[in-house]
């Protein structure tokens, strides 16, 4: 009997194209618009890459004969070179190369170097640093020679040696990346609409609330048999939606959302029970017809996806900021630093507390919704 | 007594749904709940089905009572709601079965009842089809197959031909009788007083939640004063005239002028037709049109209630 | 009047439906002004990097004067206690580079052992990274050059800060940068965002509303039961574009009067009423638009399902959500088929404004002009839908 009910709920749910669309098709949408826009954005997080410098060594001025081979030989790590140089005959050519944008800016060396730049960004930040660095060091070894002249001879042979001066403590599992607080706000979004499954679900059995629940109310089929079969179907339903939105984020998108796959299943797990039963819940408690529970989920799961940053990150932040029990408290966050935790953190306390609250809730959820179901006579229908 | 509601108060605030109700319908009768809109009818069902609350009295179903947990007696109840209720996502085949499923657990027997359901409601042709591409007529004749299937021993329709198509509506009656004939007991409510007297054999008609009258069709005709009503048509003469001296003959309970036609309604078992006729040769009136006829539910109604059933 | 009277109160019957999005939208407008106020760094920091120093060997003079000189030289955040902190700074982007100095750093620096000795947590590879270590190491090899080549007391601090003090000296020597003239002045980038995203509310609203007005006068039996009304067609249709266009100008309204509000409190720059005009002419287009959707997308899931993928895929795609400058190229050039990307365009331009000169002001009115265009297009497609619809059906 069970099963059977199960079985039925769950080609009704498949069948169901309006709800899906809510709950897997809008967020495919909106993961497509976030992969669109997001892997070009220059944040911090930007990985380096080498600039482009063009040089003119005024002919009548001997230049510094190192400077150039030191350009070419600076290095960012192993097997990056900080600066592509390219030579110029002219002041001219390296213009238009600045203008054409081959070149990040050039530097036009007389007996002292002027740097050239169309704009200001952060390759010119890196060409002026080094070029700062390479005057202050000349500039400092004129200044120690002219008090101490014997200490000249050691000055090659201190620089012959590169010095790193800091190591990585960094303790993050994987690399720090603000842009994934979009997407795991997205995620939080696609467990919140499962509330429209939840809230679906109560209307077919709450016998108040449509005749189809009034009619299966009559058979001889305990209610709670009747809730038990239908959440367990829209469950798998809604939960087999988030794990579609998931791996098209991980496969299409290439999204890298870290590799505790049991992880990342069972926190995915935990966010649809979370947001099935509060779905649930509305449609049990909220008096009205359906277009209000409808709305009442909307507006909350579209403020809760607000505050967990899904359209700026910065609202997540800031909003944790002020009140740091949000992390927790509020079930868009809940989920999305769930997600962030499996990422990020290589201990796991974070983890486990987001599941045990999540799941915790759905508990305390479910437990409320079973008692308001155990009422099984009407005063009206 | 298949189900027997004796004392039953239901109140929505301060509007009283029913008041005081006692019904009695025996094993094997297609029993007749008749009402105008809005007279408890539904409330009245839902009562006995247990999905509303009551505020007073008892109700006993297959001589239990009847609670929310009787699983066993709602087994042998099948249920044709007066709001169509079957799912959308499912199609006609499957429908059936789910709700047949939920009373009815072996596959084999169900697939039996299922094809049997189908085709006495005549939806072999549909059974691929979805709710929505269904017409009203067939969608109402869903809805019954999907209230029916479990061959259950009490068959409650609450309205099942409302806004259904004069055609699919004998289909429907038609096929009510022969559940009946196969040995359910069937509750039939509506406000369509022809097809209560079509096939009901026993009626209660309701009105403000009250029990006005209960038994058999001719019980019920029974009760009133009239046994028929004769209209006649005059060529010539005013039948303003005429009210009186009628008035004054033997079996004539009363008389009333509408236009230029007289209408008169006779007493119980006696036939007065014979002599107005020769009464009025003898005054030397020219008539036109002249016909009898029986009375019918809606007379009774009129009597007890004084207001017509079709206009409330 | 009566058609009229029609569209008032379908928009009056839906509104529980619309005010959704206008709590979205009041509640955006809070939680950015709330991050204003609170400091939040904007994502996107420009030449200098956000650092979170961690002395841990404070007293010391190397450590000091070195943390000193790195507060100066990027934007210092406050340091915080556990690592967990530091990571959630790091992936927050509220830090680039956390610089730890360890206890002890001082003296293991005078004594001659330099390698691994700070401790840093970054983004392995990244700019910021790039950019800190080049600023770490500039300072280290002076420091590492004075204090190799100048005999100096290691427990002399006094002569050690002499030191400190020529590095810094030295890192006051700045190579000469020529820079084009006229670089843009970055605007009030909060105002800006508030009206950015009023677009989105806008296009959400509008599209839902004009859905539902256009449901009921283009159900067939309705359209069918207007024409046999002694009513003219076309005072109908005028009946319709009014009531329309008075919907979505009130719905702009209420937005546009919250965005300002909310503008207000940051102060209202001159050019707001640039962005006001820019907004009204966007909210022309999005009428059109939401015309279009309203005649050929029919149900009412896939209606409010329309509703909001076209709203906040424009948003997205558009430049409303994620500035425009950091989309690349083909995106651009997707998006400048939306009035959005227009809508957009124009504030970015007008927040770069310096003055109000023709010249300046000249590309905004184009990316107006464009939106207005889009409208026409927008207008011509539902003609011609309508058209072919009438004749189709009667």
């Amino acid at each position: 009997m069970f099963w059977r009910i199960f079985r039925y709920r769950l080609i009704s749910n498949i069948r169901d194209v309006g709800t899906l669309f809510w709950t897997l098709v809008f967020p495919l949408c909106l993961a497509t618009f976030f992969g669109l826009v997001f892997p070009n954005i220059t944040s911090s997080t930007i990985t380096f890459e080498t600039v482009n410098i063009g040089v003119y060594e005024a002919v009548d001025y001997p230049g510094d004969p190192y400077l150039i081979e030191n350009l070419k030989a600076a290095k960012q790590s192993e097997n990056v070179d900080l600066f592509h140089v390219t030579q110029y005959e002219s002041i001219d050519e390296a213009e238009d190369a600045l203008q054409n944008k081959e070149i990040s800016g050039y530097a036009v060396i007389t007996d002292q170097a002027v740097l050239h730049f169309s704009g200001s960004g952060f390759n010119q930040t890196i060409i002026k640093s080094f070029f700062d660095q390479y005057t202050q060091v000349r500039s400092a070894i004129v200044d120690i020679a002219s008090e101490n002249p014997g200490a000249i001879s050691e000055v090659a042979s201190l620089f012959e040696e590169e010095v790193e001066y800091t190591k990585s403590t960094f303790a993050g599992r994987d690399k720090p990346d603000s842009i994934l607080i979009y997407f795991y706000s997205l995620i939080a979004m696609t467990c919140l609409y499962g509330g429209f499954q939840g809230q679906k679900e109560i209307m077919h059995i709450q016998a108040n609330q449509s005749s189809l629940a009034a009619r299966q109310n009559i058979s001889p089929v305990p209610k709670l048999k009747l809730f038990g079969s239908s959440i367990l179907s829209v469950t798998l339903v809604q939960y087999l939606s988030i794990l579609i939105l998931i791996a098209y984020l991980v496969f299409v998108l290439r999204i890298n959302i870290g590799d505790r796959i049991g992880m990342i299943l069972a926190a995915a797990f935990a966010g649809c029970c979370l947001g099935i039963s509060f779905g649930a819940l509305v449609g049990a408690v909220v008096k009205g017809g359906e277009g209000i529970k409808v709305a009442i989920i909307i507006s909350f799961s579209m403020i809760l996806s607000l505050m967990s940053g899904m359209m700026q990150a910065s609202i997540k932040i800031a909003v944790e900021k002020a009140v740091p029990a949000f992390k927790y408290a509020l079930p868009g966050n809940l989920i999305a630093n769930t997600f962030y935790a499996i990422y990020y953190f290589n201990d796991n306390e974070r983890f486990y507390f987001g599941m045990a609250l999540m799941i915790g809730i759905s508990i305390v959820l479910y437990a409320i919704l079973t008692l308001i179901l155990r009422r099984q006579r009407y005063a009206s229908i | 007594m298949v189900v027997k509601v004796s004392n039953l108060v239901k109140r929505y605030g301060d509007l009283i749904a029913l008041d005081h109700l006692d019904l009695e319908v025996r094993d094997g009768e297609i029993f007749g709940l008749l009402g105008p809109n809005g007279s408890g009818k539904t409330t009245a069902i839902n009562c006995i089905l247990s999905l509303l609350s009551i505020d007073k009295g008892d109700i006993e179903v297959f001589g239990e009572k009847m609670t929310p947990s009787s699983y066993h007696l709602k087994r042998d109840i099948g249920i044709v709601m007066q709001n169509v209720a079957v799912v959308e996502e499912l199609n006609v085949l499957e429908n059936i079965d789910f709700f047949c499923g939920l009373y009815v657990n072996d596959r084999e027997e169900r697939k039996k009842l299922v094809d049997e359901a189908i085709e006495f409601v005549g939806l072999t042709e549909f059974k691929k089809f979805y709710p929505k591409k269904l017409s009203g007529g067939l969608l109402r004749r869903l809805n019954i197959a999907c209230g029916i299937a479990h061959k259950p021993k009490l068959i409650i329709l609450d309205e099942p031909t409302v806004a259904v198509d004069p055609q699919s509506r004998n289909n429907i009656l038609e096929g009510i009788v022969r559940l009946n004939q196969a040995g359910a007991t069937v509750i039939y409510t509506s406000h369509y007083m022809e097809e209560v007297e079509q096939i009901c054999s026993r009626i209660c008609i309701l009105d403000k939640g009250k029990m006005i009258a209960q038994g058999t069709k001719e019980e019920l005709k029974g009760m009133i004063r009239i046994g028929e009503k004769i209209t006649v048509e005059f060529l010539s003469g005013r039948p303003e005239d005429a009210v009186d001296w009628m008035g004054a003959m033997p079996h004539v309970a009363s008389v009333e002028c509408k236009e230029n036609r007289l209408l008169i309604k006779t007493e119980v078992g006696k036939n007065g037709l014979e002599g107005i006729l020769s009464e009025l040769k003898k005054r030397d009136i020219q008539t036109g049109l002249i016909y009898c006829e029986l009375p019918t539910l809606n007379d009774v109604f009129l009597e007890i209630t004084g207001k017509e059933l079709r206009d409330v | 009047m009566q058609v009229f009277k029609v569209i008032i109160k379908t928009i009056r019957k839906n509104f529980h439906v619309l005010s959704i999005y206008l709590i979205v939208f009041v509640g955006f407008m809070v939680l950015m002004s709330s991050v204003q106020s609170s400091g939040g760094s904007s994502m996107f920091s420009e030449v200098k990097r956000t650092v979170m120093i961690i002395n841990h060997d404070s007293g010391n003079v190397i450590a000091d004067e070195f943390a000193d000189f790195m507060k100066r030289a990027s934007i210092p955040i406050d340091p915080v206690e556990t690592e967990e902190e530091m990571l959630d700074a790091l992936f927050n982007e509220e830090a680039d580079y956390i610089l730890i100095i360890p206890e002890g750093f001082s003296a293991d620096f005078l004594s001659g052992s330099y390698s691994n000795a700070l401790e840093q947590q970054s983004i392995a590879g990244s700019r910021s990274a790039v950019w800190t270590d080049m600023k770490i190491r500039k300072y280290m090899d002076l420091l590492r050059l004075y204090t190799k080549l100048s005999d100096v007391d290691v427990n002399d601090s006094e002569a050690i800060r002499a030191l400190t003090e020529k590095v810094e000296k030295q890192m006051n020597t700045e190579t000469v940068v020529i820079y084009p003239v006229g670089v843009k002045k970055q605007g009030n980038e909060f105002t800006a965002m508030y009206f950015k995203f009023m677009g989105y509310s806008l296009m959400a609203v509008t599209i839902l509303g004009i859905g539902f007005i256009l449901k009921i006068f283009n159900g067939r039996d309705f359209r069918n039961r207007l024409r046999c009304s002694p009513e003219k067609t076309s005072n109908v249709n005028i009946q319709l574009v009014i009531g329309s266009l008075c919907f979505a100008a009130v719905a702009w309204l209420v937005l546009i009067l919250i965005a300002i509000t909310f503008s207000y409190f940051e102060g209202i720059k001159p050019w707001i009423w640039l962005t006001v005009v820019n907004s009204f002419v966007f909210m022309l287009s999005t009428l059109c638009m939401s015309v279009v959707l309203g005649l050929v997308v029919k149900g009412e899931n896939a209606r409010s399902a329309v509703a909001n993928v076209v709203a906040l895929g424009s948003s997205f795609l558009g430049g409303i959500f994620v500035p425009q400058e950091f989309q690349s190229e083909i995106v651009r050039k997707i998006a400048g088929f939306l009035p959005a990307f227009w809508f957009v365009k124009a504030i970015d331009e007008i927040q770069g404004l310096s003055s109000f000169t023709w010249n300046n002001i000249r590309p905004i009115m184009m990316y107006m002009l464009i939106q207005l265009i889009f409208g026409v297009a927008f207008i011509c497609v539902a003609m011609a839908v309508s058209r072919e619809r009438s004749r189709r059906t009667v």
